[in-house]
């Protein structure tokens, strides 16, 4: 069973498996230990059925009204360009058919220079980056220097690897600017982890790359890049039921991200329409 | 429906849970009538629980991970207080059920959960999370069997939205409680297993939790 041994369960004899587990709930009531990537096993119960995803995903149907829907969103792009890299989310999280919230924070600000964003489950996303986080300033006090993305994306792929077929829905992109220049890293939850200089994760990126297959170049300005950026969410929030609500642009540059805005996508959209200007 | 033989470790009984974060305070609303597929099983039963540090809790779903929950988050805002020497602040209770909710990601806890209190500054604040512990801050929330009906009536009066005066109204306690007993009465008409009574409580810093109960239909 792969997640008994991801979760520290040792066993030879199948029959008597669920008398000897060792890491269950009671040993982090006692002791409260900080979580960190080495002993995450500690705080992941072990399920007492054998295979979680088949489970959880049985459970999701509606069986005498019992209907676990976790918050799962939607569009998030971004892009590298010459001034850095431009990151853009929408806003909208979905459980099941209802909108359980327009105005979630979908871009994770790991450290002033280092941004995640989210895609897929809320809840996967927000743990796992935070885990990131927490190993990201531990390197940043043992080695004085700061984490390059590319080391950083590997930690989160290599924790998420570890789950891999269990159930776990991630796409998330590490945004971040070291010595090396800007770095941007797709990373899901089957442990993929590329680089490249465009992405866009979500059920609404089909949408956002046909916009921004059409408009990008690298050599763009500032202004016309967070244009492309806002164009394509807004165009997918339109096209795509589950994106929507408000869009977030943030920009990393050498001195760390900034947040450049965050407005309705409705209202952009009326403004597109009435404008009927597109510069490609 | 025929159903599969098997092991179906959840139940879903319903409750309808309302907060509200005000500027200096907070009010929570809680149907009491439990219901199992058609049958009542409690007429008094309510879905807010008072936490250690004066925060409140909402939670409804499958009442034996409730009260599990509760339990033990209990424990740990004990711990906590014992090692840090001083009451956990909402916040910080927020991130603490976002994680312990995360721990059980294979097994989750079925539970739609509020927490809600006044933060450092004496502000009211409102977190929701989903099953697995993503945790949002809210101005305002709504959990629960008649959540599709409240929602809406929440966010026309709250934030204006899709009125033909948009925008956020502010308004005193006293107005909160009384938007939020006139919303449980419209709603109990159109909902079965909305009823029975709304318990109203109120969350200050300087009067602590005032409870008000205002009695529904019964049928």
């Amino acid at each position: 069973m792969a997640l008994a041994s991801v979760l520290g369960f040792k066993s030879n004899d199948a029959f008597n498996r669920s008398l000897r587990c060792d890491k269950n709930d009671d040993t982090i009531d006692e002791l409260c230990p900080k979580l960190n990537v080495e002993n995450i096993s500690q705080f992941i119960t072990l399920p007492p059925y054998a295979d979680p995803a088949k489970y959880l995903k049985m459970v999701s149907d509606n069986v005498d009204r019992v209907k676990i829907q976790f918050l799962k969103g939607t569009t998030t792009l971004a892009f590298k360009f010459r001034n850095g890299v431009i990151v853009a989310v929408d806003s909208r999280a979905t459980a099941g058919g209802f909108i359980a919230s327009g105005e979630v924070k979908k871009v994770i600000e790991i450290n002033p220079y280092l941004l995640g964003t989210m895609a897929g489950g809320a809840a996967d996303c927000a743990f796992w980056e935070r885990v990131l986080a927490r190993h990201c300033r531990i390197y940043e006090l043992r080695n004085k220097e700061k984490i390059s993305v590319a080391a950083a994306s590997k930690i989160l792929a290599n924790m998420v690897f570890e789950y891999r077929g269990m159930g776990l829905s991630m796409g998330t992109m590490i945004v971040g600017w070291d010595k090396r220049g800007p770095g941007l890293y797709m990373v899901s939850d089957d442990g993929e982890r590329i680089s490249d200089n465009l992405f866009s994760v979500g059920s609404g990126s089909i949408y956002a790359y046909s916009i921004l297959d059409a408009g990008y170049k690298y050599e763009m300005s500032t202004i016309d890049a967070i244009d492309l950026a806002r164009r394509a969410i807004v165009h997918a929030a339109h096209r795509d039921a589950a994106s929507g609500n408000i869009v977030r642009i943030y920009h990393m540059k050498e001195t760390g991200w900034e947040k450049i805005e965050e407005k309705d996508t409705n209202d952009y959209m009326y403004q597109y329409r009435e404008d009927k200007t597109m510069n490609f | 429906m025929v159903k599969q033989h098997g092991w179906y470790p959840y139940e879903f009984q319903s409750g309808t849970t309302v907060a509200v974060a005000g500027d200096d305070y907070v009010v929570v609303a809680s149907d009491t009538r439990l219901t199992e597929n058609y049958s009542i099983q409690s007429r008094t039963h309510s879905n807010v629980y008072k936490m250690h540090n004066n925060s409140l809790l909402l939670s409804t779903g499958f009442l034996g991970d409730v009260l599990t929950l509760k339990k033990t988050l209990d424990g740990r805002i004990k711990t906590y207080e014992y090692t840090h020497n001083k009451p956990i602040s909402t916040p910080a209770l927020a991130q603490m059920i976002s994680i312990m909710m995360y721990g059980r990601r294979f097994f989750p806890y079925y539970t739609n959960t509020i927490i809600t209190g006044l933060d450092t500054d004496g502000k009211g604040c409102v977190y929701g999370f989903d099953p697995v512990g993503s945790m949002t801050q809210q101005l305002y929330a709504c959990e629960g069997s008649a959540m599709p009906l409240i929602l809406p009536i929440l966010d026309a009066n709250i934030l204006g939205k899709n009125t033909s005066k948009p925008g956020q109204v502010k308004r005193t306690k006293e107005e909160t409680v009384k938007m939020i007993k006139d919303i449980y009465m419209a709603a109990c008409e159109r909902s079965v297993e909305l009823g029975d009574a709304v318990v109203v409580h109120t969350l200050t810093k300087e009067k602590g939790i005032e409870t008000d109960v205002h009695p529904l239909r019964k049928d």
